[in-house]
Order: structure tokens, then sequence, then C-alpha cells
């Protein structure tokens, strides 16, 4: 049988992907960590910290994001942003994301309905 | 903010060193900025137990330290910190001294050096494999049976150790060394007279005299460092100077402790009466022997701390001012 553990790590593995590319595309404009969690949960994506900040180190050491420590209302705090190379890399991305949601969208719709016809 | 600076040395300690301070920051940053947003919603400054749920929700420190470590193979991240930690501490800190101190007389004493060495090497190597492997397999063990994961135990952020400053000097230890150290020297300059050791039955133990040069450096170092445990009760924080100077004093104390290892005999043993003086001179040469070896591994130790802690200490520098906690080292860090 098929547990909660189980459909957790479903869960999991389905979100890693999209966190990045929900990171990615939200630091077109510069934020630090916080603001950025913030950001993110205000458009319906919750990310937890222990997840986003090393998933931005992982980033940047790639090169898609650069990153700066700069004061802001009278505290240091580490701005990020997406690289020119995250910047292509974002924008492929986003095509194959599209592309897989068209397709999934597709996909489950025609599921469904095949499922229908049987019922009716 | 004191929990939050336990909690941010807690992380400290599981974190890569390379990128310790930066992490370090950044997690500090968003704490404040949790706890900020906390305060203005809530229009009063955080209790400690508000604090300690943000803490808490934001998890345990070795699991805050093991998110950003890499991934290592078929490990967890933070099984694999600890399986790290406890080798190096095995291997390094248990294994290595004990093999070295258990192997040593027997190299010295061999007829053939080159032979017993490279038998104490293979020996020493043996032991380490043997102990790599058996922490291997317990943690295999742990791993595959899943006993309890660290980061799933209860824990609680006011229970953490208090926040360690390490250009604080513990005044406890200046005051005992200083007391110490103060009736050290009036009984050897004989302000405070102790002239025989031990008056037994049978024997009479008393120590013999020093060289002048050797008294004189003896005095001197001794004297000196009283002068820097007196400064260190004043003023308890590491200066770059201070740092150096206690560098130069314990290379001095070394210097000296070899010199007198090699300056013996220390004690006279004298028969009391004088039936079993055979017996009476072997106890002269069984203590002077032992004070020797003491002094020599005195010298050695203080050359250990001298290349593990001081010159680091020294390069590392010191602060001008009393350290005011962690917080401060983290504003420097940023």
């Amino acid at each position: 049988m098929f547990d909660a553990q189980q459909f957790e790590n479903l869960r999991l593995e389905l979100r890693r992907g999209c966190l990045t590319l929900a990171v990615l595309a939200q630091l077109r404009a510069e934020h630090y960590g916080y603001a950025l969690r913030k950001a993110l949960n205000d458009q319906g994506l919750s990310i937890d910290e222990n997840t986003l900040y090393p998933l931005l180190r992982r980033l940047e050491a790639h090169g898609l994001l650069t990153s700066a420590w700069r004061e802001e209302e009278k505290r240091n705090k580490r701005f990020y942003k997406l690289s020119e190379a995250g910047e292509a890399v974002l924008d492929r991305l986003l095509e194959e994301w599209r592309g897989l949601n068209t397709a999934i969208d597709c996909i489950s719709r025609s599921a469904g309905e095949t499922v229908q016809e049987r019922k009716n | 903010m004191q929990l939050i600076e336990r909690y941010l040395q807690a992380v400290r300690f599981w974190l890569p060193k390379a990128q310790r301070d930066d992490i370090l920051a950044e997690i500090a940053e968003d704490l404040r900025s949790q706890v900020e947003e906390r305060e203005q919603m809530l229009g009063h400054s955080l209790e400690p137990a508000e604090v300690s749920e943000i803490l808490k929700r934001r998890g345990h420190p070795l699991l805050v330290a093991g998110s950003f470590l890499p991934q290592s193979g078929p490990m967890d991240p933070v099984l694999w910190t600890i399986y790290r930690f406890i080798l190096k501490v095995v291997l390094l800190w248990i294994l290595t001294p004990i093999l070295i101190v258990a192997m040593l007389p027997g190299v010295i004493q061999a007829h053939d050096h080159a032979a017993a060495y490279l038998a104490a090497i293979a020996g020493i190597c043996q032991s380490m494999v043997f102990a790599v492997g058996m922490i291997t397999i317990v943690f295999a063990l742990v791993r595959k049976y899943g006993v309890q994961r660290v980061t799933q135990l209860d824990w609680d952020p006011q229970r953490l150790p208090a926040v360690h400053d390490a250009q604080e000097i513990p005044r406890f230890g200046s005051s005992f060394s200083l007391i110490w150290g103060i009736f050290f020297l009036l009984w050897w300059v004989d302000l405070v007279h102790f002239p025989v050791l031990l008056h037994g039955a049978a024997v009479r133990i008393e120590m013999s005299p020093v060289p002048v040069v050797l008294n004189a450096c003896i005095v001197s170092v001794w004297i000196w460092a009283l002068g820097m445990h007196a400064v260190n009760l004043w003023r308890p924080w590491w200066t770059r100077a201070r740092a150096w100077i206690w560098l130069a004093l314990n290379c001095a104390t070394a210097a000296v402790a070899a010199w007198m290892a090699q300056a013996g005999p220390w004690v006279i043993v004298t028969a009391v009466s004088p039936s079993d003086t055979a017996g009476v001179a072997s106890l002269g040469r069984v203590i002077n022997s032992a004070v020797t070896g003491t002094l020599w591994v005195a010298a050695g130790i203080l050359v250990a701390i001298i290349l593990l802690q001081d010159v680091r200490r020294a390069l590392r520098g010191g602060t001008s001012q009393p350290p005011v906690g962690f917080s401060a080292a983290m504003k420097t860090i940023q």
C-alpha cells in the first residue's frame, strides 16, 4: 500500500525541479534570501529556508546567479541576481516547463475523458 | 538575541570551514529578519520562548548545517558529517596519541631502530584501519536500520550551550594559575621553606642544587608567566600583542623544560638508616627518571600547544575591546 511517506517523497521529487525554476525566475529582479522567500510565498510557492539557502549557493556555484553583500536598512544582506548564463538557462528551462505543462495537461485531460467514457 | 547566538554557534560547529562564516552570516540575517517581522506583528520584543519557537521551526542545528553540505554518496549528509567528525576525533585525537605513547618506548629501547620504527608504523596503520572499519560498520548499521535520526530527536533551543567567545580568557583559569604560580615561585626561591620533600622512616628526599643560570631562567620565565596571568585576570580577552607574547612565553617555557630535563638529577635520596643503600640509590634513579620523563612530556605538550593553538591565535589576532559576544563577531564577519 502506498503510504504517506512514499507520497511525500514523490511530492518532494516533483517540487524539486519546480523550485529551482521558480527561484531562477524570481531572481530576474534582485532579492536577498528572506525577501525572496517571502516573494515566492506571496505567490503561492512556500519554500523552506533549509532548502532555499543551499539551493541559492548551488545555483551560484553553477554560475547561474551572482551575489553580493550590501547594507540595507542598517543591516548587511546578501543580494542574489540572475547572471547572464542564468538568463539563458532560465529561458530554456521555461520553454521546457511550458512544453511539459502542456503535455501533462493534455495527457491528464485525455485520460480523464477516457475514464468518463468508460463510466458512461 | 542570546538564543540566536547560541543557535548559530551550534550550527557553526558542523559547517565546512571554507564557507562557515559566510553561511553563518546569511543564516543570522535570515533569523533576524524573521524575529523583526514577528516583533512588528506582535508589537513587542520577543520573549525567549517566542525566539525559541522560531529556531525550532528553523530546525535542529545539525540538520541546518547538513543542508549546506554536499551529498556524499549513499550516506545522508547529516550522518556523513557525524561520521567524519567521529573518525577525526578517534583517529587524530585519541588513537594517534595513545599509539605513539604506547609504541615509543619500544622503538627507543629496540636494538634495531629502523625495524622497530617500521613495525610501530605498521601497528599504527593496522589499528587505524581496524578503527575505521568498526566505525564504518556502526554507521552503516545506523543508516540501514535507522535507529533514530538525530534530526528527528526532540530538542530545545533554550538548552543549547552558552556562547563561547574565542577571544575571552576565563578568569577562573587565570586566578588559579596566578595563585598556584605565586605559591610555586615562593617555594622555588626558598621564601616558603620546604627543604625536605619527604622524610620517612627509611629515606629522606630533598631537592638537589640547581645551576645558577638555569635557576635564573626558571625564575624569569615563571615571573613572566605570573605577569601574563595577572594581565589576563585584569583584561580577560586576547589582544594581538598578548597572543604573540603568550606564544613567546610558551616557547621559552618549552625551552626551559627541555633544559631542565637534561640538567638532572633533581632530587637527592638519602637513607636514614644505612642498611639499604642500594635500594635507596635505585629509588633515587627511579624518581629522577620520572622527573626527567615528566619534563620531556611537558616540553612536548607545550610544543604541541604552541603549534596547534598559540600560533593560530597569534596569527588570527585579537580584539582591542572587551568581547561582547557572538553578535559582535557576526557583525565583523559581515
